[in-house]
């Protein structure tokens, strides 16, 4: 890429030097506040972190080496199971259920009968502009039982389910996360998934036609293959961000929650490091959960690897 | 033929789109329903909240602005709403701004490092932030930031994803055209204000809504971090109200303070539509 | 020339500017010389209403800020930043549920500052001459040659270290200092005694021909209620229960092996799951509330709701801390309870257990980086044990104080028509006294949450199979529970432990 400066008059000669110094630095002055951030900040606090998982703490500057201490407990740690319990099972349903619904609302909008298109894409993605937090204290006040909207609406269809306590019923009180993170996130999902079905080659689909394949046979055929990376994104992206729950449960049940139905791995690092005040033990919390993490996004990613390979 | 084909279609024509029109609008319902729930509840009158499911019985009569009147009166909202203005805006400004900068620097550039430089960024892009929470707390203790905005500002400046769609973006700029205006005796910082930010403004749409978004609303490291409440931002701010006792909490109150904060967002959204869509076009299809 | 940037970033950046520089002229708001922190509402009512006399007697403006639930999250992080000075308040309130947590670290570096000095050193009032014995009821004794003899929980002692007859520490009864406390050093001034007695419908009863205050055990107890409800099934009334017994939450289990002087987890960390008496206590409540002979059944949580079950007779018999009657006189309709309540003191299981227990409390501390730890300190004083303070508790509620010398006040003997003339107030002051005392740890949470586990699944056992066999298999369980709070004691203490003591 090295500009080859023609003719040159005597402020060009002196504006080469210049200009060439500042054509060499540019790339590493351009990326000066990105790496100085990174290092600072990402970085530095990770290699902090690892440092903390072999250390106790219990307070500012408290701190003891404690080596495998945390981990060993860890295993052992009856709370902690129930959080790895609580927030695998929530990262299963709420993926089986949000790409499928963000794929069929996709489907639906993307449909060439459809009117009124950009109104339909601002009310499915208004939810996700809310946020966990926010989110969390809306939907307190319409769960409440009795008197909110959500118990209204059942108790007209199934009168006994007007009583319904959210809060208090641990088989319940999972389901109302769920619902909550469902409406936060399906229309994030059916923004990815308009995008890549409108990217699809119309030919395609007319190809298919010629051949005679039908309307299911189509979808299985042509659409699914062509928006494969933007699934396979979003069953990525959706896999971190279920394990990594905390503030939708945290905010809406001011705690644990009903026999501990809402605790997360994270609500349990919150509380262990921020609570308790043994950051030591949060950070190994922490790594167990980046471990979990890492092993189902790498597990998946083989999975779609080898599942392209055989179309 | 397709006109006659469309003409025998007709009346399975209509069927058709009044069942995909009859979902979309049934799913529709459902996402607006609690935004609906929110407005309502933002203007009506304590004993009125649960009375009803929308609108009171007498919505003339018992409508009321007086929750809104309330929040300013008996909560800090307002010196909430200017922190997470503040807060947010500033962090946008400085996170578009370097992922920009460090994307066009990865995208159009070679130089020594990159290679290794890309891998450590995609290592840390599977990490969840919370692997850094408490070294990062240590992190503020050290710079003596807890309580203060640079400790969320300054660490929320700095975004892996974001490098990665500008550098994505920045790929689709022509090299003839930078390799023209470096011709022209362009220096390189102009080249990246004038001629590839402008190409690439759908991206830049695109990641102002969601570095906005992320930052607006980031409830768990303000709240780690944030210790008086003068400081406090919506999030932190609204759900503190939730703590209180039950007899005490106003809800009329609490859903107008979170009309009010979910607005900004819903403005912004609405202004940058159409650039987060195409902007999200070019960087998802990966 | 435009933006390149694009309108929205503009407003963005005109949005940081703006905000910024509002933000950088705003007023700082105006700061009181002293700040309270306090959680509920009827505290914050309290110290309001006496705020301006305390403003006018010391020339200090004070602050009193309703934090709510979220107090304990901001304490724990400010004191987990190390912060000292305006970010402190001077003095802030915490329940007896959340203290554990702030006793973790080692005692030089709990967030809250030792109070025993304080405690020993000052006392309000002062003693006009050494032959004045002092009021009754205090721990200290001054003789006429001015030596001070104090109290501890068996002999008079001759004391040469105390600066005064009318120190606090031996004026508030010393079992209330003790969920406080860590190894003797003193965290906080407590706020209430808070006896429990139990309260039950004692018309309802005489209709069965039952006198249940003739009840001295709980074996004793369980006969009569059995045959109340029994009277009542028999006349139709099927679902009328005699005691409030959750099933699967210990509070209640808890109040039991507090009257038992077992606490489960003390205060050197030894872990008391596993005793014999916690054995017998559990299964002995397991068949309580569940089986052929089972009395009880759980109650609502909410306030509105358990006292309806009061009133409609559901459930006839409450455990009433001072506070929960409070509630009562609060919400209930008097006219459908009024003269029909007695109360009584607990039953015991075996003669040396106390015919009380306690449950809940509140303290006041002094946060550790605070500005002028002897400005907090008169600050706890006026509000917690100055007469204008405690006059002004009364109005909230009559909650039973710490301050020993106050149970000699006259209105105690008063009947009361809502218990039908019965002396409530005396009963309590009565209780009171012989409160046991409770321990509080870090680790006390989490042990009660696995002795609920284990009542669920005691409760579980006596459904399906009966009693028998029931003790060996809360043994098993308890000795499994006693492992796992051993495992995280070990865990979570941050002082090397040279062996167990």
């Amino acid at each position: 890429m090295n500009g080859k400066q023609g003719d040159c008059s005597y402020s060009a000669a002196r504006r080469f030097t210049l200009w060439s110094l500042q054509r060499r630095a540019a790339p590493y002055l351009f990326l000066l506040p990105f790496l100085i951030l990174f290092f600072g900040f990402v970085l530095y606090p990770l290699a902090n972190s690892v440092i903390l998982s072999f250390e106790k703490t219990a307070g500012p500057r408290l701190t003891r080496f404690a080596g495998l201490t945390h981990f060993r407990f860890l295993l052992h740690d009856w709370l902690f199971w129930v959080a790895v319990l609580n927030t695998i099972g929530f990262a299963i349903a709420f993926l089986c259920l949000q790409i499928p619904a963000s794929l069929a609302l996709a489907l639906l909008l993307n449909s060439p009968l459809v009117r009124f298109r950009n109104f339909f894409r601002f009310a499915f993605f208004s939810s996700n502009l809310v946020g966990q937090a926010f989110a969390a204290v809306l939907f307190t006040l319409l769960l409440v039982p009795r008197a909110g909207l959500v118990n209204r609406m059942l108790g007209a269809v199934w009168p006994s389910l007007l009583e319904l306590d959210w809060k208090s019923d641990p088989r319940f009180a999972r389901v109302a996360i769920l619902m909550a993170a469902l409406w936060l996130s399906v229309g994030y999902g059916m923004i990815y998934f308009l995008a890549a079905l409108q990217a699809v080659d119309q030919e395609l689909y007319d190809a298919a036609r010629a051949d005679g394949a039908g309307a299911w046979s189509r979808f299985w055929h042509v659409t699914l293959p062509q928006i494969r990376p933007v699934t396979v994104f979003l069953i990525l992206v959706g896999t971190v961000g279920s394990l990594s729950l905390f503030e939708l449960p945290y905010v809406f049940f001011q705690g644990p929650g009903p026999q501990f139905a809402g605790l997360t791995i994270v609500q349990y690092l919150f509380t262990q490091g921020f609570g308790a005040g043994d950051l030591g033990y949060a950070s190994a919390i922490a790594w167990a959960l980046v471990a979990l993490i890492g092993t189902v996004t790498l597990v998946q990613i083989k999975i779609f690897r080898g599942a392209g390979e055989h179309p | 033929m397709s006109a006659t084909r469309s003409a025998l279609k007709r009346p399975a024509f209509a069927l058709r789109a009044l069942a995909v029109h009859a979902a979309l609008l049934a799913a529709a319902a459902v996402g607006l329903a609690p935004f609906l729930w929110m407005c309502c509840a933002a203007f009506k009158r304590p004993e009125d909240v649960f009375g009803s499911a929308f609108l009171p019985p007498h919505p003339l009569h018992d409508l009321t602005p007086g929750n809104f009147a309330m929040l300013f009166h008996s909560t800090p909202f307002a010196r909430w709403l200017l922190n997470s203005l503040f807060v947010s805006s500033t962090q946008t400004v400085l996170v578009v701004t370097f992922s920009s900068l460090g994307g066009f620097a990865l995208a159009k550039y070679r130089f020594r490092g990159k290679k290794p430089l890309l891998g450590l960024m995609l290592l840390t892009l599977v990490l969840p932030a919370l692997a850094l929470l408490p070294g990062a707390y240590l992190l503020m203790y050290d710079f003596g930031w807890i309580n203060s905005y640079a400790a969320i500002i300054v660490p929320g400046s700095v975004s892996v994803l974001g490098m990665f769609l500008f550098r994505q973006a920045m790929l689709s700029v022509p090299d003839d055209l930078l390799h023209a205006a470096r011709v022209d005796g362009c220096s390189e910082i102009r080249i990246w204000w004038e001629i590839a930010l402008p190409i690439v403004r759908p991206m830049v749409g695109a990641y102002t809504l969601l570095s906005f978004l992320g930052a607006w609303n980031s409830y768990l490291w303000p709240q780690v971090v944030l210790q008086d409440q003068a400081k406090f931002t919506l999030p932190i701010g609204l759900a503190g109200m939730l703590s209180l006792p039950e007899y005490q909490t106003q809800y009329g109150v609490l859903m107008a303070g979170t009309l009010l904060s979910v607005l900004p967002v819903m403005l912004l959204f609405f202004v940058l539509q159409k650039d987060f869509v195409s902007g999200l076009a070019s960087g998802a299809i990966k | 020339m435009e933006f390149p940037l694009g309108k929205p970033i503009l407003a963005i950046l005109a949005t940081a500017l703006l905000s910024g520089a509002a933000l950088v002229c705003m007023p700082p708001t105006p700061a009181s010389d002293l700040t309270v922190w306090v959680f509920a509402d009827s505290h914050a009512r309290t110290y309001r209403s006496i705020r301006d006399s305390f403003e006018e007697e010391t020339g200090r403006s004070l602050a009193i800020d309703d934090v709510g639930d979220s107090i304990n999250i901001r304490l724990a992080s400010l004191f987990m930043a190390g912060r000292t000075g305006n970010a402190l308040p001077d003095a802030a309130e915490i329940e007896i549920g959340n203290i554990g947590r702030f006793l973790r670290p080692p005692v030089t570096d709990v967030g809250f500052l030792p109070l025993n000095q304080y405690l020993e050193t000052s006392g309000f009032r002062t003693i006009d001459s050494p032959l004045d014995p002092g009021e009754s009821g205090w721990n200290a004794r001054c003789t006429a040659d001015g030596k001070i003899y104090t109290h501890d929980a068996s002999h008079w002692r001759l004391n040469p270290n105390r600066a005064r007859p009318d120190a606090w520490i031996d004026r508030i009864i010393p079992a209330r200092f003790t969920p406080w406390s860590k190894h003797g050093v003193i965290f906080g001034v407590p706020h209430d005694v808070h006896p429990v007695s139990l309260t039950y419908r004692d018309d309802l009863f005489r209709q069965a021909g039952i006198d249940l205050s003739t009840a001295r055990t709980w074996t004793q107890f369980q006969d009569k209620c059995a045959a109340f409800q029994d009277y009542w099934r028999t006349h139709g009334v099927s679902h009328r229960h005699a005691l409030e017994l959750p099933a699967s939450t210990s509070d209640d289990l808890v109040i039991m092996l507090l009257q038992r002087h077992v606490n489960v987890v003390d205060d050197r960390d030894q872990i008391h799951l596993a005793d014999e008496k916690v054995v017998k206590t559990i299964s002995f409540y397991a068949q309580l509330v569940a089986g052929a002979r089972s009395i009880g059944a759980p109650a609502e949580s909410n306030t509105g709701i358990w006292i309806n079950q009061l009133e409609q007779g559901e459930i006839c018999v409450f455990w009433t801390p001072d506070w929960r009657v409070d509630l009562l006189r609060r919400y209930a309709h008097a006219e459908a309870l009024r003269g029909k309540l007695r109360m009584m003191p607990l039953p015991r299981f075996d003669p040396d257990d106390a015919p009380t227990s306690t449950w809940g409390g509140t303290m006041i501390g002094i946060p550790r980086g605070c500005r002028d730890p002897d400005k907090s300190w008169k600050l706890i004083e006026f509000l917690y044990l100055s007469d204008a303070g405690l006059d002004a508790r009364r109005n909230e509620g009559e909650i039973v104080s710490p301050l020993m010398e106050r149970w000699n006040d006259p209105i105690c003997q008063k009947p009361d028509p809502f218990f039908g003339g019965q002396q409530v107030r005396k009963l309590y002051v009565d209780l009171a006294r012989q409160i046991p005392p409770r321990c509080v740890t870090p680790m006390t949470s989490v042990a009660q949450i696995t002795l609920s586990i284990v009542l669920g699944d005691a409760v579980q056992y006596v459904r399906n199979r009966g009693t028998i066999g029931l003790e060996d298999a809360c043994r098993q369980w308890l000795n499994r529970a006693t492992a796992d709070v051993r495992r995280r004691i070990d865990h979570a203490s941050f002082e090397k432990r040279d062996a167990t003591p």
